[in-house]
């Protein structure tokens, strides 16, 4: 292995430890500054909500504050892309399976997916024959939408 | 490619709640258009390419690229930025330095670097390796951040005078996070200026914070504040690039407030220009 390869495998290996670190609920003895630690993580969970209510403005509208806590543990990473946009989407398909959505969020639920799809782990905009197919689909299927 | 003078005046940040503001100030000479929300166009924003045929130039500014990470930066996020960088005519990309990543998890947040010679050496190569594949020059963004590694051996001015020094990017010095981490880390802000390559500045940013607790946040949610305008003219006068953007991104203002913020932007280089007669 390289001089360099080293050094970036020792780099992965503190950086994934500090994400962690970031993102976990309870914190493990560290060497950071406790503070510091504590006020990065609640500022990264603060604009990861912001950014997802700010695209999903239904949100600010309907709490479901203890819903967002819980699907935070199970998914403690932002998406890769379009961070606020899919992580409601992502958000969704949580209270979906916890059998929490209602009439009001399925309907968002409904709306976004006939506008976008995932490719990857990037959202795309259907094309308009996409939207009627999936509509059809959607009639016609009677499909539980995840 | 050289961005030398390519940006110049005033700038803000383009965002759609303040895109008819932006449409109205005549003075505006670029913005800058967050990549990361506009990956998905595959035409020019109507609004954004107005703005372009009156001249106003545009600047790309990413938040993923993860040039402080311990991997490559990832090939389909830079075509991702290519091909936004052809869609909008981008004359330079800007992105931070710091990384976002680790573990397989993404953090959603810029994360501060640990400042030593091993990092360096990565940033370096991460750097130009993204620069290499990128179709405008790629600026580097000092960031905000009261986290700091255990067992650095460089500050923050040190570093990024080393980063700039061993690659070909320019700097975009961010003011407000300067002034943040000034407030929150206990260190001079004048000599911070002093130990940096203030020729290698490419344009600044500016914005708007409120102290939370015994700590500056910068939020880009405020009116600007007078010790960030003062901390604005003094780079000016320390002979930073004349070029300085605007950045708002929550609780937008109504259009007074946001060409009272604007005004005192140009006032600030207007005095910059006056003392150079």
């Amino acid at each position: 292995m390289s001089e360099l390869a080293a050094i970036r495998k020792k780099m992965a290996e503190e950086q994934a430890d500090l994400v962690a670190l970031l993102l976990a609920a309870e914190k493990p003895d560290t060497s950071f500054d406790r503070r510091q630690i504590e006020l990065y993580s609640n500022t990264l969970k603060k604009k990861r909500l912001k950014a997802l209510k700010s695209a999903w403005p239904v949100f600010n509208q309907i709490d479901r504050h203890e819903a967002m806590e819980a699907y935070l543990v199970r998914r403690p990473s932002t998406p890769k892309y379009h961070h606020g946009l899919l992580d409601g989407r992502l958000f969704l398909r949580f209270l979906a399976d916890r059998e929490e959505l209602g009439a009001e969020l399925r309907q968002h639920l409904i709306d976004f997916d006939r506008r976008y799809r995932l490719s990857g782990r990037r959202l795309m905009p259907r094309e308009r024959f996409e939207q009627h197919f999936y509509e059809w689909c959607l009639i016609w299927s009677r499909r539980k939408l995840r | 490619m050289k961005i030398d003078k390519i940006l110049s005046g005033c700038g803000v940040g383009w965002r759609p709640q303040l895109a008819m503001h932006i449409e109205r100030r005549s003075d505006l000479k670029f913005i800058e258009v967050l990549a990361d929300n506009h990956f998905m166009e595959t035409i020019g924003h109507p609004a954004i390419e107005t703005l372009q045929k009156r001249g106003i130039k545009i600047a790309l500014h990413a938040v993923g690229l993860s040039l402080g990470g311990s991997s490559l930066p990832d090939c389909a996020y830079i075509d991702n930025l290519n091909r936004l960088i052809d869609l909008y005519g981008a004359v330079c990309i800007s992105e931070h330095l710091a990384f976002v990543r680790g573990g397989g998890l993404e953090s959603g947040h810029l994360l501060p670097v640990k400042r030593d010679e091993h990092t360096l050496k990565v940033v370096v190569e991460n750097i130009n390796f993204a620069s290499q594949r990128l179709n405008a020059p790629l600026v580097l963004e000092n960031i905000a951040s009261y986290l700091t590694w255990p067992d650095e051996t460089m500050d923050e001015a040190e570093f990024l005078s080393r980063v700039l020094a061993e690659t070909d990017c320019r700097l975009l010095l961010d003011i407000s996070n300067l002034y943040t981490n000034s407030i929150n880390l206990g260190f001079s802000p004048d000599e911070f200026l002093d130990r940096l390559p203030l020729s290698k500045v490419a344009y600044m940013h500016i914005a708007g914070g409120e102290k939370r607790k015994g700590i500056y946040h910068d939020t880009h949610a405020h009116a600007l504040g007078e010790a960030v305008l003062d901390l604005l003219s003094t780079a000016l006068s320390k002979g930073c690039s004349e070029a300085v953007l605007l950045e708002r991104d929550d609780l937008f203002p109504d259009l007074s407030e946001f060409n009272q913020e604007m005004d005192r932007i140009s006032r600030a280089l207007s005095s910059r220009s006056f003392a150079n007669v």
